[in-house]
């Protein structure tokens, strides 16, 4: 028996699809416009979600889009189900986010099945056997996250990225800036494909397609090498990092400096999420108002970590005022390491070049402490 | 067969629109509503017009509207049996021959199976009687200036004043 929200503003279309889901064993909740639909959502938990497209308020395949970006609803399916049946919509449907679409009138028995396989796609996704290769699955995502930007979170995720390849993890590195592919320039991987050529719906093997491989073994998920608006839709992201974490035991996302759709996705699917912060006032400030922000976006089980990173040998602030306005001291301390920017230059990165260095070593223990935790 | 509220819910597409409506219907059924020649408006509930460049974005949505039935280019349903009783299979002793059509207008590109008595006739089917559509069925429409985008249906009701062309396909033969 499934607990199934369904949002109609059909009067007539409601009662129906109670009687019917009731006969089918389910039980059904009803909302009648799309913002309805949105608070039952996130204040319920549903096993389905069918869902009308033609409504007043909202339309459906916008609050398909809200509910994919909104972490306590975006793993929930959605069945379309309208009078509008054409390719086009069908189309539109899916690139929103939904599972699944049946076009109105329509047999209770297709509706049946139709449900059915979409509760057991997403029962196979919680319980998901092991994929290729043996791996779960469930790889680990890390997010680096520096809203104030130029604090080094680039710097910081291609370095843990490596220092897991270096310890054996197989880590896909996935670049969301929009601001031009920083990871490519610090790997020097020319990035033919990047997530932008990534469909509405990909699946692992058209993701795996796209990814370019760095001589150490580290794959990479590259952005646009110039600058673009918008990240990917959440949608096509989320199927993304589903796909990336069959294949990879972690992936590590140098978040964009912005909460764009992508980065939102991205935060509440996190096991760790590292809030990058330098010593200086702008980006102290910063890192306070993120902390508060990941309260309402990250799982209760996912840990923020606080990274207090040196980008240059001045020091605004000492680290106990760090300490005093973030209300916690740092998980990870990184020293100035006068290398970076030569490594930068080079194309190489310290991890690979110097992995003694003072900031590899830092963040290589930090990833050695990350392997034991998978352990 | 489970559906909404009474009534048919039909796309029309006008030169530049799509309008994803329902039509309350009487006994007589939508066609014969639709080629009712002493109305020139049909009235719709619940109608949501797209544009034909993007026709799945829901530009802006009405509980009523008017649809003038002269700049409605085609109407698609769903299913031949939307159409009511006039649209359904003609029984008796007349000879139903099923004939595939290309028919264009300057906005569409239309294929599918049309039905007569007897045999063929282009005049008949455009300018005999006074009904304002013929019927398509199983048809798929092409927007000319969108081709990726394409419209299909149990049948498609295409204005006879906005055709330019009808010809007859080849049947497909059978294999081997």
């Amino acid at each position: 028996m499934a607990k199934v929200l369904v949002v109609d503003d059909d009067s007539d279309m409601r009662p129906l699809m109670r009687v019917t889901l009731t006969k089918l064993g389910h039980t059904a909740t009803l909302a009648a416009r799309g913002e309805e639909g949105l608070q039952l959502a996130e204040a319920g938990e549903f096993d389905a979600i069918i869902l009308d497209v033609m409504m007043p308020d909202i339309d459906g395949y916008e609050v398909t889009r809200r509910l994919r970006a909104n972490p306590r609803t975006a793993d929930v399916p959605i069945l379309i189900l309208t009078a509008r049946a054409q390719a086009a919509d069908f189309d539109s449907a899916i690139e929103a986010g939904a599972d699944g679409y049946l076009a109105k009138p329509f047999e209770a028995e297709v509706l049946n099945r139709r449900l059915g396989d979409l509760l057991k796609q997403a029962a196979a996704r919680r319980t998901a056997e092991p994929g290729p290769g043996g791996h779960s699955p469930s790889g680990r995502v890390i997010v680096v996250l520096g809203l104030r930007g130029g604090v080094g979170s680039t710097t910081v995720a291609v370095t843990l990225a490596g220092a897991l390849v270096r310890i054996g993890r197989r880590v896909c590195l996935v670049d969301l800036t929009t601001s031009g592919g920083h990871v490519g320039l610090n790997l020097r991987l020319a990035a033919p494909t990047t997530w932008a050529n990534l469909p509405a719906a990909p699946d692992s093997t058209v993701v795996a397609q796209q990814l370019l491989r760095h001589d150490s073994g580290l794959l990479v998920l590259a952005a646009p090498q110039q600058p673009v608006r918008l990240g990917p839709p959440a949608a096509a992201f989320r199927a993304t990092l589903d796909a990336l974490q069959i294949f990879f035991t972690d992936v590590v996302v140098d978040a964009a400096a912005v909460l764009d759709e992508a980065t939102w996705m991205a935060l509440g699917l996190a096991e760790r999420i590292l809030v990058i912060v330098t010593p200086e006032v702008c980006a102290v400030h910063t890192a306070v108002g993120t902390l508060k922000l990941l309260d309402t976006v990250r799982r209760p089980e996912s840990q923020v970590e606080i990274v207090l990173n040196h980008v240059s040998p001045d020091h605004n602030l000492p680290p106990a005022a760090v300490e005093r306005a973030l209300g916690r001291p740092p998980d990870l301390f990184i020293p100035y390491d006068r290398q970076q920017p030569v490594a930068l230059t080079n194309g190489t990165p310290l991890i690979f070049a110097q992995p003694g260095a003072a900031l590899p070593a830092a963040v290589g223990a930090y990833a050695q402490q990350l392997k034991e935790a998978a352990a | 067969m489970i559906s909404s509220r009474s009534g048919v819910n039909i796309d029309i597409l006008s030169e530049a629109h799509r309008i994803s409506c329902r039509l309350a219907v009487g006994p007589s059924g939508l066609l014969a509503q639709l080629n009712d020649v002493t109305t020139s408006l049909a009235e719709v509930e619940d109608a949501y017009f797209s544009r034909l460049q993007q026709p799945a974005k829901i530009v802006a949505h009405f509980e009523a509207a008017h649809i003038a039935k002269g700049q409605a280019v085609l109407v698609v349903v769903a299913r031949r049996e939307d159409l009511g009783p006039h649209g359904q299979p003609r029984t008796g002793y007349s000879r139903v021959i099923t004939v595939p059509v290309l028919m264009t207008t300057p906005q569409f590109e239309v294929q599918g199976q049309i039905e007569v008595i007897h045999k063929y006739d282009a005049a008949e089917l455009l300018v005999g009687g006074t009904g304002r559509f013929v019927m398509v069925f199983n048809a798929a429409a092409v927007a000319t200036a969108f081709p990726e985008t394409s419209f299909s249906g149990g049948a498609i009701l295409v204005n006879r004043s906005q055709v330019e062309m009808i010809a007859p396909l080849p049947r497909a033969k059978p294999n081997g």
